[in-house]
């Protein structure tokens, strides 16, 4: 079966996440940040990236700090997202 | 192909490149290793001489881990739990390095020739208690950081489950700080006997201060094992190294500190010391392997906060893997 989009987006997520923080960290915490957006993780879409991005900023930087959390969330946005500009 | 239905199950990033953090670590851990070759058996040197050398490797690696500590903290917003965490963790190695060079002051060996005035002993051991007692407040300190911490991680979500084995593992370090305070009585005796010849009224304080250092490290104890627990459900990463690293630092000091009591009460109750003297210097490396691992906890929490994000290499790999099933 194959996997839904919304799913790839999460673990593609989770993937760039993983060597900072963990791989079930970053699950946890980008399950929670797209409960915060109101979407599913099967509905996600790429247009979504950005406000996850957002909403997953600052439980990141009680892990790696503001700068790293600001890093990551962009990477999110470019790399998973697929936006150019942050 | 097999699907990925679990995050937990996805290949983790390639570590086959070496960063130039870890490049750093092993540098320290061979430097370190050359200098207690060099000087604990190729050069049979002098009591103070030895122990000054013990201490400066210490002191080394307190500084770099302090100066890594706060680096980090820098990293986080005003007012969050991890800038104040990482500020207080950076102080301990410090602290810890201060102590055990307390010791050098003059007046204190039992190797130092001849009669040493009252006074001078006494300042001396007055010193030695102020590192005392900084030492058990930085016990406090941490006790506080593990508490935070772990609120934090309950705040962000991430599952917990306390098993036996941490019941056990609570209950073996209450025991082994127990221990190193019970005994920690032989070890202030054993290692200043000219205070508790002249100067004896400070012998009731360290005991106090003994005492005082026990809820802390009761306290430690049972934060350290919730934080290491956070730490092992995290899933791996920089950041559950960096927790790792410094709750072991802080188990390998008390395992140290119960370690040199025993040894210290052997010593009391006249059992010959010709092979005491080896068992010390293993409570010195035990102290030394201490402060490496606060120096690995800090360079990893440094490596998180600060290193540029590597795209996985397997990013592309993965897609196509997920698009295939």
């Amino acid at each position: 079966m194959a996997a839904s989009s919304g799913e790839f987006l999460v673990k593609k997520s989770v993937f760039l996440l993983a060597s900072s923080v963990g791989t079930v960290t970053a699950e946890t915490l980008i399950s929670r940040a797209i409960d915060e957006i109101g979407r599913t993780r099967a509905g996600l879409t790429a247009s979504d990236i950005p406000g996850l991005a957002l909403t997953l900023k600052p439980a990141l930087s009680s892990f790696v700090g503001d700068e790293k959390a600001e890093r990551l969330t962009s990477a999110l946005r470019v790399l998973v997202g697929g936006v150019l500009a942050p | 192909m097999e699907s990925i239905d679990k995050a937990t199950e996805l290949p983790l990033p390639s570590s086959s490149v070496r960063s130039k953090y870890a490049i750093w670590r092993w540098a320290a851990l061979t430097l370190i290793i050359a200098v207690e070759v060099t000087f604990g058996f190729l050069v049979s040197s002098a009591f103070r001489m030895g122990w000054g050398i013990r201490v400066s490797v210490c002191a080394t690696l307190a500084c770099a881990a302090m100066a890594m500590a706060f680096l980090s903290a820098r990293s986080f917003g005003r007012g969050q739990t991890a800038r104040r965490s990482w500020l207080m963790i950076g102080c301990l190695g410090v602290v810890d390095t201060a102590l055990f060079a307390t010791y050098l002051m003059p007046g204190l060996s039992a190797a130092q020739p001849g009669p040493v005035d009252a006074a001078t002993v006494e300042r001396s051991g007055i010193v030695v208690l102020v590192g005392t007692a900084l030492s058990m407040l930085s016990r406090f300190m941490l006790a506080y950081v593990l508490w935070k911490t772990a609120a934090t991680y309950r705040k962000t979500g991430l599952k917990f489950h306390f098993h036996r084995r941490d019941y056990i593992a609570v209950l073996l370090l209450l025991l082994v700080a127990t221990v190193s305070v019970v005994y920690s009585n032989a070890t202030m005796r054993v290692q200043l006997p000219r205070v508790v010849a002249q100067a004896p009224n400070l012998m009731a304080w360290f005991d106090v201060v003994e005492i005082a250092r026990l809820v802390a490290l009761a306290c430690c104890s049972v934060f350290g094992v919730v934080v290491w627990r956070y730490a092992t459900e995290m899933g791996g990463g920089l950041v559950a190294k960096a927790w790792r690293s410094v709750l072991l630092y802080a188990a390998i000091y008390l395992l140290r500190f119960a370690y040199t009591g025993v040894i210290s009460h052997l010593v009391t109750n006249g059992i010959p010391s010709a092979e005491l003297r080896t068992a010390y210097v293993l409570g010195l490396w035990a102290l030394i392997l201490s402060e490496y691992m606060l120096f690995l906890g800090a360079s990893y929490q440094y490596e998180a906060c600060s290193s540029t994000i590597e795209v996985p290499q397997e990013l592309d790999s993965l897609a196509s893997q997920l698009h295939s099933v």
